[in-house]
């Protein structure tokens, strides 16, 4: 489902802006990353889109429906979240966890349902923890964790994926399965809004890029439009080099330590 | 660390775990309820104690008996399971509001409330078996109210923090207020009733007392069952609880509400009773695993039990003087749950 977000402004108790008239719009399918420095507004306005973050202006629509006339529940039958870190409170299994991603799509006392039942094993088999399923959330790797936390949003079914720098605390081979696994669902049809800092990872991975930069959009367009050096050093204040690997036309970006060279 | 009686407790919550375990929960509570009515300085015989509570006809010579079972033990023995199970899941749902298995009734500050809004109406009003759950809810609303309005910030976001913290401070400031009613009331004839009341017991349960109390656990002990699975999702914090489609805020106020009314009326009626709330969640939970659909009716029936059992020793360690149960309640709990920090530690 297309999400739009249309001039959104935000500012936390009313001090500095954090988002100055932010708009974009993100289609069906379509991998679209966020990236920029810290506190440029990227966490903020995932948070918006979300709901659970209201806007001081402006409006966040899924498909025609303004988030603001959904009930929470709603909201949660479309739209799943995965950040960079959450904690749980208790130890639940593995596939406990899982199964809750099953709660905005069944009634109070319901039981878990054949429809349920296919949702999460087809979730835990996508997010590789099968073999996890009986394990305590406690007692499980952090790069673990968050695959649970992203199989629990798959199992959601959910038209929009919001993904808060999810892959940051995980090593390089679950950063590629992650992330595999994020551009199967889109092209099954998911909107995926991705906050992101690694940007080798962007420029591979997503179809779109809207760099943020002080809580407004400085640009948006395909990886190789965004991801330039006069960008960059707008928004960073760093130099950097983007290159293509010649063998796999994959675009890099590396910042250069020295900073202004030449 | 710990892993392994971790993977352990996760053993428990199989499926054919979960289709007998309200039976053992049934049967365990109906052998609680007939031993507390057996045992006591009278023995009677368990023939005697059923055909009594069932209304039969019974033998000649055993009027005596009936009277002790239908007038004396049974409401004691029922007013120990409800007050058993008010504390037990409120102190449960004290522990999934706040995601930490350290928090009760009692750290919020609602007993300590409730207790002063008691000690006032014992003090200085017309003896009534209404009033003093109406004082004691009153008490332990004004010190929730108080508590919140602390820590709600003014982007209406609830700290739990600061909840906890203000919570401590507010049943200080409230065990004060009844400490300076009872210096006011001291050489009325009445104060042997808040000393009494002060230190916990189930002694002075009769059937009105059953009857005030019964209609408020039953109502509340079913709305929190219908909020557990939201109590679940809110183990994935307030912006994951949201995420899953559970509003915090909503759901944080009905907790805040269902926790004051049943620890209010069970301090109302039996007095102050420690570490039901923080014991018995904590205890259920390893046994049966967190999910709150099974916790819920798990920790109410173990309150309700370990209460029973309490004032059964209670009565009869010492008979035929009585202890107050809330000493026994604290020499069990206390020590648990001392080795449960020592072994489980931080991730407590």
């Amino acid at each position: 489902m297309r999400i739009t977000i249309d001039r959104i402004s935000f500012s936390y108790n009313g001090a500095v802006p954090v988002l100055r008239e932010v708009s974009l719009a993100v289609d069906s399918g379509e991998l679209f990353a966020l990236i920029g420095p810290n506190g440029s507004g990227k966490s903020t306005l995932l948070r918006i889109v979300s709901g659970v973050l209201r806007p001081g202006a402006g409006e966040i629509r899924l498909g025609e429906v303004p988030i603001a006339a959904l009930s929470t529940r709603r909201i949660a039958q479309r739209l799943a979240m995965v950040e960079q870190d959450r904690s749980m409170g208790f130890d639940f299994s593995v596939r406990e966890v899982v199964a809750m991603g099953r709660i905005p799509h069944t009634g109070r006392f319901a039981r878990e349902s054949e429809r349920d039942r296919r949702a999460i094993e087809r979730a835990m088999k996508l997010a590789d923890i099968h073999g996890l399923a009986s394990r305590s959330i406690l007692a499980i790797s952090g790069g673990e964790r968050q695959r649970v936390f992203l199989a629990m949003a798959l199992a959601q079914e959910p038209e929009t994926l919001l993904l808060d720098e999810p892959t940051t605390h995980l090593d390089l081979r679950h950063q590629v399965q992650f992330m595999s696994i994020v551009r199967e669902q889109a092209k099954e049809g998911t909107t995926v809004l991705l906050a992101v800092h690694d940007l080798t990872l962007a420029a591979q991975a997503t179809d779109r890029i809207g760099l943020l930069n002080e809580g407004r959009i400085l640009v948006t367009g395909r990886p190789a439009e965004v991801l330039t050096r006069p960008h960059l050093r707008r928004a960073f204040d760093v130099e950097v080099v983007v290159g293509e690997d010649a063998e796999t036309r994959t675009t890099y970006v590396v910042p250069l330590l020295l900073g202004h060279s030449q | 660390m710990g892993s392994n009686r971790r993977e352990r407790t996760l053993h428990l919550r199989g499926r054919a775990a979960r289709r007998v375990a309200p039976w053992i929960l049934l049967g365990l509570l109906a052998a609680t309820i007939l031993a507390g009515i057996v045992i006591g300085p009278v023995t009677i015989p368990l023939s005697e104690v059923l055909s009594s509570v069932f209304g039969l006809p019974t033998a000649q010579g055993t009027a005596v008996h009936r009277l002790i079972v239908t007038q004396i033990r049974l409401p004691r023995v029922l007013l120990g399971v409800l007050v058993g199970t008010a504390l037990a899941i409120s102190g449960t749902a004290m522990q999934g509001f706040f995601r930490n298995p350290l928090a009760s009734p009692y750290v919020l500050g609602i007993a300590g409330g409730a207790s002063a809004g008691a000690a006032l109406v014992i003090l200085f009003a017309p003896p009534s078996v209404l009033l003093l759950p109406l004082g004691a809810f009153f008490g332990g609303s004004a010190a929730i109210w108080i508590v919140y309005r602390l820590a709600r910030s003014r982007d209406r976001r609830t700290s739990i923090f600061t909840l906890i913290l203000a919570g401590v401070a507010v049943g200080a400031l409230f065990s004060a207020v009844t400490s300076f009613l009872i210096f006011l009331g001291s050489g009325g004839e009445r104060l042997s009733d808040v000393l009494f009341w002060l230190m916990g017991g189930l002694g002075r349960a009769n059937w009105l007392s059953v009857a005030v109390l019964a209609p408020i656990v039953v109502v509340g002990s079913a709305v929190l069952f219908s909020l557990a699975r939201d109590l679940n999702a809110l183990a994935t914090g307030e912006e994951g609880a949201f995420h899953l489609g559970v509003d915090p805020e909503v759901l944080s106020r009905w907790l805040l509400v269902l926790t004051t009314v049943l620890t209010s009326a069970a301090v109302a009626l039996a007095g102050t009773i420690g570490f039901i709330g923080l014991v018995i969640p904590h205890l259920a939970r390893l046994l049966v695993g967190p999910d709150h659909r099974v916790l819920i009716p798990v920790s109410a029936v173990a309150g309700a039990c370990f209460l029973v059992w309490s004032d059964l020793a209670a009565r009869t360690v010492a008979a035929p003087a009585e202890l107050p149960v809330g000493v026994i309640t604290a020499f069990l709990g206390a020590p648990f749950f001392l080795y449960l920090l020592k072994t489980r530690g931080a991730r407590l």
